[in-house]
């Protein structure tokens, strides 16, 4: 007994600063959420603020225009996380294939530099470029004698835009992680499926994809978790008075709530509700992950 | 010395959020009397509503000096604006060693935060409960420190101390206001930091060189604009007839202005003929003037993307010669029409400022609100609240009294801004149109002697501009100088005394703090797909009809009880 605590005493010892830091940054303030049970006042603070149950949770239901809201936040949200990992499994697939580690390299970086723009300048860029006067996407569409849209203006396109565009900026980066899970699959298991007989195509079927499913189903495990983060940013810069009906998430409503009206209580209502809803579907993924995929995160 | 304005962008979306933050300010409501009211331990005098006949004090020297030094503790907000001379520092400056030699107040600066977060280091730190002394703090803090009975009252301080220049501003200037707005049931509990009404409101700005190319006449009515929008959308490829902001409301390229060709006063509280205050932008003139702009839309006047484009944008389109008509203010020479003449000037481009005009034969009145800003206020138990009456006392004289010293305590010819620095900084409403009428006589009569040193700075800029044609100096002679949009526009507004002014000043009322952000978008959306001519013209009266019912009428019921309490 003796000699395992002994033995064990330099990981404690290592460990503890950590899970210290994470019981005080992440822990301990979780309290505050009991302010989303308050008519919150700052003067007031935690203590002295007047508690009024679920109040700030009917208000919100109450909203008119919540029902709409919170179908935005599922639609865009949902249609990116889906598109996202359409789009960085296949290039990542296709970028395997490809011979030369240089130019591979060269793809990889370039693809996954828009990850590191701000979506305050990428904003700017996509107003211009994809505006149907001027911009160049219209220009190409025209080539095509195609009538561009209103990307940004039109309610039916807007969230079609936003998924595109985040697509875009993200899927790069994206395929980082599956990358390197294509690197991780034995060579070996492609030797025998050549001696076998199997084609590029038959490879791919029978021993890439089955060699990826278990971070594929991680990703999606974890991904589950943002099926109502529509992507604040993003929306908050691309978003105007004539597409709100289709393009106003939680996010942006909560902004204009707890920010511009300093109704902290409320925004602490939606951001827990926000927190309950993910945690369900992120406890719902892993015992289905665990069930069908045979896949255990913990 | 460009002081107030060298914040061009700044101002953008600073005017924006405080045209929406404005509409809700308020001082006082009615539930919480009681417990506010014990606290204030010092005499509420009934006569405080007229405050100068006050007989309950003593008046004393306004700058009387504490022997020995106190220290009053205060909290400050910065920004890339402020430059120190070598060795100096918001603790230690010309400003600072004013307080200390001439009052004997040691002011310290407990923290300081860049003004973006102010606000929010500011709601925590009354949350703590560990307060500064003296404090700045935006009207909802100021209702939320009254409702937990945080802070001094200063009548008392107030009518000892006060001097003559800080009297005439808290009682005479925008009609006494200042301290109307800073009172509550009859104590005056803090200082109202306050903008100027008239420098609120919409100034038309026009490309003349386009206008005379077209051979049009100067405008003189809302129809002469439309005629000269239709010209300049002929004339000019790629150009549309009038800039218009995505946010409708608030800046550079809005629709008050236009509004006010109707007789509309979107966006603020204004009385009704029974005398109730009623919201503008649910009166049926704002139907007129949506059907109007649909129109404009319609015939391709307006840019048909403009459902995009935020003030940035709308500068870029003047600066790439797209756009020669704007609803903006009159400080929007500074940016964007400065760059835009940087960079076009060589091709003729000029501008010219014209008041708001009439579609009918009734005067057109420019919508504007009151506007405050925020309060000095004193922690409740500081032993000396007179010192903030002191501090600001100081602060007038030697910033903008006759025995001002500009050199020393406005900016100095490097342009290191000393005014940014006071502890409590206020400015004469009027002092901006002040400066363009003495600045446009001194221009006239070639004599700047009767200018003080700010004022020589723009007589300086105008000369430049007009004599020499130094493009750089655009800015501040057209706002300054003859024909700038002081002297054209905003002398015009206040002298034929054509205002509408917003009459809701209180920190947001209940209902506000949870349904305006609602009602906001509501507005938006429907004015919006009003314009685009998605909804018809009639969806202006179900907005009406679903504006009342989510919260408007609660809104409007509150603001009147508030109104009535005043």
């Amino acid at each position: 007994m003796k000699g395992l605590f002994r033995r064990e005493l330099p990981f404690h010892i290592m460990v503890w600063p950590g899970l210290l830091a994470v019981l005080i940054f992440s822990y301990v303030p979780m309290a505050g959420v009991v302010i989303a049970f308050q008519k919150f006042i700052p003067a007031k603070g935690v203590f002295d603020s007047q508690w009024i149950g679920f109040d700030n949770f009917r208000f919100l239901f109450q909203q008119p225009d919540f029902t709409q809201i919170l179908r935005n936040t599922l639609v865009i949200a949902i249609a990116k996380i889906v598109a996202g990992l359409i789009a960085s499994i296949g290039f990542a697939l296709l970028l395997n294939e490809l011979g030369k580690a240089f130019f591979k390299r060269t793809i990889q970086t370039l693809v996954y530099l828009p990850h590191f723009l701000s979506w305050i300048i990428l904003g700017g860029v996509l107003i211009d470029i994809l505006s149907p006067s001027e911009g160049i996407v219209s220009w190409a569409l025209g080539f095509l004698g195609i009538n561009s849209p209103f990307f940004l203006g039109s309610s039916s396109w807007f969230p079609f835009t936003l998924v595109l565009s985040d697509v875009w900026k993200e899927f790069g980066f994206g395929a980082i992680v599956y990358l390197a899970a294509l690197t991780s699959i034995d060579p070996t298991h492609y030797e025998a499926a050549v001696i076998d007989g199997a084609n590029r195509w038959r490879q791919t079927w029978h021993v890439t994809l089955p060699g990826i499913a278990p971070i594929v189903v991680l990703m999606v495990t974890l991904s589950l978790g943002n099926v109502l983060n529509a992507g604040f940013d993003q929306v908050f810069i691309l978003l105007s008075p004539s597409v709100m009906d289709t393009g106003d998430i939680i996010d942006t409503w909560v902004y204009r709530m707890g920010l511009v009206n300093a109704q902290y209580g409320l925004a602490t209502a939606v951001g827990l509700f926000k927190s309950v809803i993910s945690s369900i579907l992120i406890i719902t993924s892993f015992v289905m992950a665990s069930k069908f995929a045979n896949y255990r995160v913990f | 010395m460009t002081n107030i304005f060298a914040k061009n962008r700044m101002i953008t979306f600073a005017s924006l959020a405080l045209s929406i933050s404005l509409v809700f300010v308020s001082a006082c409501s009615n539930g919480n009397n009681s417990t506010s009211g014990n606290g204030g331990a010092l005499k509420a005098s009934s006569s405080a509503d007229s405050p100068s006949s006050s007989p309950a004090s003593v008046e004393a020297n306004p700058f009387e000096k504490y022997e020995p030094a106190i220290e009053i503790t205060t909290v400050r907000s910065t920004s890339a604006r402020f430059k120190f001379l070598d060795g100096e520092s918001l603790d230690n400056n010309a400003w600072t060693r004013a307080y200390e030699n001439e009052l004997g107040i040691k002011v310290k600066n407990v923290w300081t935060t860049d003004e973006a977060q102010y606000q929010n280091k500011m709601n925590v730190t009354i949350a703590s409960g560990d307060l500064p002394d003296l404090m700045f703090v935006s009207p909802a803090q100021f209702q939320q420190l009254l409702e937990s009975d945080q802070i001094e009252d200063l009548t008392t301080a107030y009518d000892q101390y006060a001097s003559p220049f800080l009297r005439k501003i808290m009682e005479q200037d925008a009609n006494g206001l200042m301290k109307k707005a800073a009172t509550v049931d009859g104590k005056m509990m803090g200082i109202t930091g306050f903008g100027s009404i008239e420098q609120g409101t919409p100034v038309i700005w026009l490309r003349t060189d386009w206008l005379e190319q077209a051979d049009l006449p100067e405008p003189t009515s809302f129809d002469d604009i439309l005629n000269i929008a239709e010209a300049f959308k002929k004339n000019h490829s790629g150009a549309y007839g009038i800039g218009l902001n995505k946010d409708l409301f608030g800046g550079l390229a809005t629709i008050e202005g236009i509004a006010n060709a109707y007789h509309a006063y979107p966006k603020i509280w204004l009385k009704d003929d029974s005398g109730k205050l009623v919201y503008g932008s649910v009166q049926p003139e704002m139907k007129q003037t949506l059907a109007t702009l649909q129109d404009m839309y319609k015939r391709g006047l307006i840019d048909k993307e403009f459902g995009v484009k935020d003030g940035n944008k709308i500068a870029e389109d003047i600066m790439n010669n797209k756009i020669g008509l704007i609803y903006a203010n009159f400080w929007h020479p500074l940016w964007p029409l400065q760059e835009a003449m940087n960079m076009n000037s060589a091709d003729g481009m000029t501008w010219k400022p014209y008041p708001v005009l009439s579609a009918d034969d009734q005067v057109a009145s420019p919508s504007t609100t009151i506007p405050v800003t925020g309060y000095y206020v004193i922690k409740k138990g500081y032993k000396h609240p007179e010192a903030a009456i002191k501090l600001a006392n100081l602060q007038l004289k030697n910033a903008w009294s006759d025995e001002a010293q500009a050199e020393l305590y406005n900016t100095d010819k490097d342009q290191t801004p000393f005014y940014l620095y006071p502890t409590i900084s206020m400015e004469p409403p009027s002092k901006n149109l002040e400066a363009g009428i003495a600045v446009t006589e001194a221009y006239q009569a070639k004599d700047f002697s009767k200018l003080n040193e700010e004022q020589k700075g723009y007589y300086d800029n105008v000369l430049a501009y007009l004599d020499n044609n130094d493009i750089k100096s655009f800015g501040n002679a057209l706002i300054f100088g003859p024909g700038g949009s002081e002297m054209e526009v905003l002398k015009k507004y206040v002298e034929e005394n054509r205002m509408k002014i917003g009459e809701f000043y209180g920190a947001p009322v209940p209902t506000q703090q949870m349904k305006q952000a609602t009602l906001d978008k509501l507005e938006l959306e429907t004015f919006t797909k009003i314009i685009v001519g998605e909804s018809p013209i009639d969806e202006f009266d179900s907005f009406v009809e679903k504006w009342h019912k989510l919260g408007g009428d609660e809104i409007t019921n509150e603001i009147n009880e508030w109104n009535a309490a005043q």
